[in-house]
């Protein structure tokens, strides 16, 4: 726009204030036309009833912001399967509501109640509900500020453990408090502790208290801007091991035995603004089977288009944090060099991962992909993966073309991964279609062969097709409509269909009251693709009993929002405010786009300028009704991700939230390499 | 006495700078899409939705009409009400004139294009104002100017199979916002706009290598733009070139490219 800026007319204010074909004018009145004004034709003679939206919930006074969402769910689930329990329901009421204070920080509370005591199959109970009270930015004298929260949330980690690309320690789920100080010189202390448990709920957030306890208690701190230093010390008393689910859509899982474990942490990291290091050392004992120590390095540099990253690692056998059991029994290395350009991207992993006892499972595991843009409108990629093992070979290839089309952004596909039992060879075309603005629709449409040599895999001898659709907008003005859906059947051989979905219709009836109706269905198929992503991650697909359920949900919503809206840095209090929605998925061919057949992370929680937070429902989306406008900075807390896919710094996302816009952002969690 | 032109500034000044509380005092509107680009063939008829947000906190009359519009050397544009010899505005039907929006009320704002069934190859282009109520006064501290808001969505329909043909000279170098930039011209002799891409790279006098990005500005058929090359390193996306500097690569414009070696200096 400052093109325009040397010469000037009336209207050239338009293109001084806003993109040149956005064409935001403000300017002055103009004078009395000499020709003769054109009439305009009009549709139906300009009879047509306007489509009106009832407008936004917000109410803005004095005051500082709140804001308050109450959904009251009625519900039919129906289990599906061989064996399957009788129909049941999730009943009851959601809560969601934020607050600003002066003087202590702002409050965020979420939870849900379900009503009725009938059991859905799943993990060990069915919980009845939860609740969570986050108060964050509570500010005190000398720059500390501290972030309180209870109820269901997730246990403490200072900041240090979360910056692992390889080894991550993974905080679990409890019922209880935790406290995050942070204060000047970089120092953070941290501490929590509850009785562990497992998040669920189709739309309904409930927590499922395991017994036993668990608590932690660590800090950190900076000494000069380059060092950081931390430590944590976790614990778990009388309490089931957590696992996390090795597939997705598929109910996390808990040991029969209640273990003992104390694990402790330190660290040191170094940074400049090119290079990074990072040392982490451990050493605990799960259940008494003696002491357990590790130790792994991370580096990584940055120089001009290159990023080359290098690790070394250590780690015993039996290591939990808290609960949670970690990577251990594994010692080896790793190297990644990354170069990213306008027209290449490509990336070289090679790792070797051997085991510290036990039975010997010494792995090597290459990887490199590469996309190339062709032109402005089309690309062309590749993905080879190499995994070398005991009697474990493996490998796959993947090639693919992006092209935008008239119709939109489609992909072509073909994959093929070989290992001792299977051969998979998938053929997929993706589209993103083009749509009008506000309305979003993927499609994916592939086919799957599977070739088993042994007979313990039958039902993974079979020719899938699979059909998968995300989309979604407003139909009207009162009307909108999101949809995820996913459906897979066997052409040929024994392999179960596998159907998911999740198709919501939200009718708008006044400012603050809308009707949802959602149907719901998760049905996990009989076969799973062959994928290497990881040498840490085993590459055989398993077959797993065909079961899932269905339901249908009926919603009556009511959202409020009143007072003056709290500050973004840099802004201005008192403001206008927009909706910030989104959703955290699981990039699967890491792509950046939420592509139909990927899969939204539920129970994630998304925090707003450090201050403010949500959990994601359970298809990973998640909305801030009402944000100020203005810049803002997203970031994820990855607790509930399930292995082995993370976010990259924290999922941090800017955005910019306009006055009465609704600003859609979606963040994709990477697997871990 | 204050000049025209002094005058002129004022307004620009005051409609950038004090846009977000001009916005809440006068007129305030979220419109989306900014812009359309569709395609039509002869004895088609088109349907598009315009999203109207009401962003201020009174209730507000939106009037909507259809104008010409024309971009001019620098870009700026400027928009009229009277029809051009070969406007298309008559192919065109809104929904109605004014609508009234509640504080926070979206309106689902239809508009048809019916293209007649002689109607050239070629490309419909016009604009679809919308306007505030009145004209208001904008303060900046004793100057008070009336002030119309208005927000123009522009529409660009291609009928039938038009397309654009460019022609690519120069090369040249401009001097824009202080910083020397290597420039084609482009001769747009096609019946349809079109916007230059590509990935074209570069060397300047000092041996350092450069991506150049073509600037995306739109090029009207029968016009002849400035193509700017803005040159960018991984880190730096504003580095200064040492002329003379040589550009490589291919230059695309919709399904179309040619090759690009040129040294500029």
């Amino acid at each position: 726009m400052r093109l325009a800026a040397t010469r000037c007319g009336w209207w050239l204010i338009a293109a001084l204030c806003g993109p040149l074909h956005a064409q935001s004018a403000l300017a002055p009145a103009a004078p009395a036309a000499a020709a003769p004004a054109y009439q305009d034709h009009y549709i139906a003679g300009g009879t047509l009833t306007p489509d009106v939206s009832p407008g936004e919930f917000v109410n803005s006074d004095t005051g500082l912001f709140r804001s308050l969402r109450i959904d009251s769910v009625l519900s039919y689930i129906e289990p599906e399967g061989a064996n399957a329990p009788p129909a049941t329901r999730e009943d009851g009421f959601i809560l969601d509501a934020q607050w600003d204070t002066a003087a202590y920080g702002a409050f965020s509370a979420d939870g849900g109640v379900r009503l009725g005591s009938s059991d859905r199959p799943g993990v060990v109970d069915y919980g009845t509900g939860s609740f969570s009270l986050h108060q964050r930015g509570m500010a005190f004298d000398d720059g500390w500020l501290a972030d309180n929260a209870l109820g269901d949330i997730n246990t403490p980690l200072i900041d240090l453990a979360h910056l692992q690309p390889r080894f991550i320690l993974s905080p679990g789920p409890m019922e209880g408090f935790d406290s995050v100080w942070h204060g000047p010189s970089g120092l953070e202390i941290v501490a929590g502790g509850g009785e562990p448990g497992i998040f669920d709920g189709i739309k309904i957030p409930l927590f499922n208290a395991l017994g036993g306890s668990t608590g932690t208690l660590g800090a950190q701190w900076s000494p000069a801007p380059q060092w950081a230093f931390g430590g944590e010390l976790a614990a778990a008393r009388d309490t089931p091991l957590y696992f996390q689910p090795a597939l997705q859509n598929v109910p996390a899982s808990v040991s029969s035995e209640r273990i003992d474990s104390t694990t402790g942490y330190l660290t040191a990291a170094w940074q400049t603004g090119a290079s990074r290091a990072q040392l982490n050392l451990i050493d605990g004992s799960l259940d008494g089977n003696g002491n357990s120590a590790g130790a792994w390095l991370d580096a990584a540099h940055t120089s001009g288009a290159y990023t080359q990253s290098y690790g070394a690692f250590y780690i015993d056998p039996n290591l939990a944090w808290g609960n949670q059991l970690m990577t251990s029994n594994a010692e080896g290395g790793y190297y990644r060099v990354d170069f990213q350009s306008r027209r290449w991207l490509w990336d070289f992993d090679v790792d070797q991962v051997d085991t510290v006892s036990g039975p010997k499972s010494d792995i090597t595991f290459v990887s490199a992909d590469s996309r190339y843009q062709l032109t402005r409108d089309s690309g062309v990629g590749g993905v080879v993966n190499l995994r070398h093992g005991e009697g474990d070979d493996a490998w796959s290839v993947q090639g693919y073309v992006d092209r935008a089309n008239a119709l939109g952004t489609g992909r072509g596909e073909l994959d093929y991964a070989h290992d001792s039992q299977l051969s998979d060879y998938t053929a997929t075309l993706q589209q993103t279609w083009k749509v009008s603005a506000g309305n979003r629709l993927a499609t994916s449409l592939s086919i799957d062969r599977l070739l088993s040599s042994s007979s313990a895999t039958l039902q993974q001898d079979a020719t899938i097709a699979r059909i998968d659709l995300y989309g979604g907008g407003d139909l009207s003005a009162h009307l909108s409509v999101n949809a995820t859906v996913q459906w897979a059947q066997a052409l040929q051989g024994e392999a179960g269909t596998s159907r998911s979905a999740d198709v919501s219709f939200i009718y708008q009836l006044t400012r603050s009251w809308s009707l949802l109706a959602d149907y719901y269905e998760n049905r996990v198929g009989s076969w799973t693709q062959l994928v290497l992503t990881s040498p840490l991650a085993p590459p055989t697909a398993t077959a797993v009993p065909s079961a899932g359920e269905r339901g249908v949900f009926l919603t009556v919503r009511y959202e409020a929002a009143r007072g003056g809206h709290f500050m973004p840095l840099g802004g201005m209090p008192g403001g206008g405010a927009g909706r910030l929605t989104g959703v955290i998925y699981l990039d699967a061919n890491e792509n950046g786009r939420y592509d139909a057949d990927e899969t939204g992370a539920a129970n994630v929680t998304v925090i707003l300028d450090g201050r403010f937070s949500v959990r994601t429902d359970g298809n990973g989306r998640f909305v801030f009704p009402a944000v100020a406008a203005g810049h803002h900075v997203l970031t994820v807390q990855s607790d509930n991700l399930p292995l082995p896919w993370q976010l990259t710094n924290a999922g941090r996302t800017e955005v910019e939230v306009t006055t009465r816009g609704s600003t859609e952002v979606d963040i994709g969690a990477l697997r871990m390499k | 006495m204050m000049s025209p032109r002094l005058l002129l500034i004022l307004a620009a000044w005051l409609a950038c700078g004090q846009a977000a509380s001009a916005s809440a005092a006068g007129f305030a509107a979220m419109v989306s899409p900014p812009r359309f680009e569709l395609s039509a063939r002869a004895a088609g008829s088109l349907r598009q939705v315009i999203s109207i947000t009401n962003g201020g906190s009174s209730s507000a009359n939106y009037h909507l009409k259809t104008a010409e519009f024309r971009i001019g050397e620098d870009y700026g544009v400027t928009f009229q009400d009277a029809l051009t010899a070969d406007s298309c505005r008559p192919w065109v039907a809104l929904e109605r004139a004014v609508v009234p929006l509640a504080p926070g009320a979206t309106v689902r704002y239809r508009f048809e294009v019916h293209v007649p069934p002689d109607a050239p190859q070629g490309e419909c282009r016009f604009a679809i104002m919308i306007e505030g109520d009145e004209p208001y006064l904008a303060q900046a501290g004793a100057l008070k100017l009336p002030i119309t808001g208005r927000i123009g969505v522009i529409v660009y329909v291609r009928i039938g199979a038009a397309k654009a043909v460019v022609d690519v000279f120069g090369p040249n170098v401009v001097l824009l916002n202080g910083q020397r930039l290597p420039t084609l011209r482009v001769h747009n002799s096609g019946d349809a706009h079109t916007r230059m891409g590509g990935f074209l790279t570069g060397t300047d006098a000092k041996g350092v290598k450069y991506d150049f990005v073509p600037s995306t500005l739109p090029i009207l058929p029968g016009e002849v733009r400035p193509v700017y090359l803005s040159p960018s390193r991984p880190g730096n996306d504003h580095p200064q070139l040492v002329f003379p500097v040589t550009v490589q690569g291919r230059l695309e414009w919709d399904d179309q490219s040619t090759e690009l070696n040129e040294r500029f200096e």
